[in-house]
């Protein structure tokens, strides 16, 4: 009846038309009926709306999130690597400050004596708890000889017994093998430090008739022609006068921490006996 | 030869820890000599012909080293690995619990080693209160560690035992 032109001319005309009648309610007060209907799209579809959105929001989060732990895993390796390193730097620093506080010590010790000394370093200790001697890294090479007393700025260490080219082996004061012309500072009571178990000395031959108190200090005579005269050994830590005999029994606590030697200084000209007798 | 080459290893190292790093332990880790349980190992699982050259090596180098009057580590190795191989024949327990109890015994041997030689040179009691707190010290560790020790000894001469086809007490 219609030719399809018309057909689709007339379609056209009347969406025209519809859409100027659904344009022109905007301009229109709106009807309880349309905020009823807006009211009921909104109660029904708003709810499903906002889970849907909560959702939506959920995944992105947790998607975000997967990345960021991820990256803070990463980031957290990455810092705990680089406080190892601190840590392990630190450490060193530390430990390096406390070499360099020992050597000061030594040097300063070395520049205030007109002795000729050797510094060494504490490579190995006695392997026997019995027995008190340490080896250490300089030998015949450096001019290190038998016998030479082995000092540190708190006072005596011992004195080498064995040596080698390039290391030595000295034998401590607190062994009970050595022995060690001394004097009491303050009175001049002669006496010999010798070795005992107990990581410390006894003060022996002393007579009863002198003088001796705990914490006098106890040093080196020169007199065995081995230890120059006046270094420090240790303090006296107790004393027993007994009824009998011509001797006291005195305890001697060494001047020098031997559970913490690490470096030493070995006298290389130690003083021969005539020089300390003239003194 | 690999046994030879192993049992120096072991001395090399055990005499390494017992200078290097024992001596800086606190007083409460005082341990025993470790060559007097290898020294027990050895009596028990290896021949005479390999372990006597052993022994001397390892007695001459801790007499060397220590402080303690010469030979008195190389008498008590010798000692222990020359008396301790015959043990197997008097009493019937497993190897595991003998070379446990021989180390036990093996220390106080030497203990009692280091006590007459430190007498016959300075006439001074060895044994007072605190050696006797070390000598205690050092049996309660080998109570504890010989275990250990065992196990670490069969691990490095378990390729020597395969390889010789003589299983584990050889020696004997």
């Amino acid at each position: 009846m219609f030719s399809k032109k018309t057909m689709v001319a007339a379609g056209a005309i009347i969406l025209i038309v519809l859409n100027g009648i659904v344009f022109s309610f905007n301009y229109i007060r709106k009807s309880s009926f349309q905020a009823a209907a807006v009211e009921t799209a909104l109660f029904f579809v708003s709810p499903v709306q906002e889970i849907v959105t909560g959702m939506i929001d959920t995944g992105e989060g947790i998607w975000h999130q997967y990345f960021y732990m991820v990256d803070a895993a990463r980031e957290n390796q990455k810092l705990r690597r680089d406080l190892a390193r601190a840590r392990q730097r630190i450490h060193e620093l530390t430990e390096m400050e406390k070499t360099n506080e020992r050597l000061k010590r030594l040097v300063d010790f070395n520049a205030g004596s007109a002795l000729e000394m050797q510094a060494a370093e504490v490579v190995a200790k006695d392997p026997s708890p019995w027995y008190h001697t340490v080896i250490i890294n300089k030998g015949r090479a450096h001019g290190v000889k038998r016998a030479n007393p082995v000092v540190v700025p708190d006072g005596v260490v011992g004195q080498v017994i064995d040596l080698s080219e390039r290391y030595a082996k000295v034998l401590l004061i607190i062994d009970r093998n050595s022995a060690v012309d001394a004097l009491v500072q303050r009175t001049r009571a002669r006496g010999v430090s010798i070795g005992s178990a107990d990581q410390g000395c006894r003060f022996e031959f002393v007579l009863r008739k002198q003088d001796i108190e705990v914490g006098d200090q106890i040093i080196t005579s020169g007199l065995d022609g081995i230890y120059p005269k006046g270094l420090r050994l240790g303090w006296v830590s107790k004393v027993i006068r007994r009824n009998s005999g011509i001797f006291q029994e005195i305890q001697i606590t060494p001047n020098v921490n031997f559970h913490k030697l690490e470096e030493v200084l070995v006298v290389l000209d130690p003083p021969e006996i005539d020089e300390v007798l003239d003194q | 030869m690999m046994r030879y080459l192993i049992s120096l290893m072991v001395i090399i190292g055990l005499i390494v820890v017992e200078t290097s790093i024992l001596p800086y332990l606190p007083e409460i880790l005082r341990f025993y000599d470790f060559l007097v349980a290898f020294a027990v190992y050895m009596s028990l699982y290896q021949s005479f012909a390999t372990g006597i050259p052993v022994m001397v090596i390892a007695g001459l180098a801790m007499d060397m080293l220590s402080g303690a009057p010469p030979g008195i580590y190389l008498a008590s190795y010798l000692w222990v690995f020359l008396v301790f191989r015959h043990v197997p024949g008097w009493v019937r327990i497993g190897d595991h619990t003998l070379f446990f109890f021989l180390s036990i015994i093996g220390v106080g041997v030497q203990n009692l080693f280091f006590g007459v030689a430190a007498w016959s040179v300075s006439r001074v009691p060895f044994f007072t209160g605190d050696t006797g707190v070390i000598v205690m010290l050092q049996l309660f560790w080998t109570l504890v560690t010989a275990p250990f020790l065992w196990l670490l000894f069969h691990f490095l001469f378990s390729d020597t035992h395969q390889a010789s086809g003589t299983g584990e007490a050889e020696g004997r």
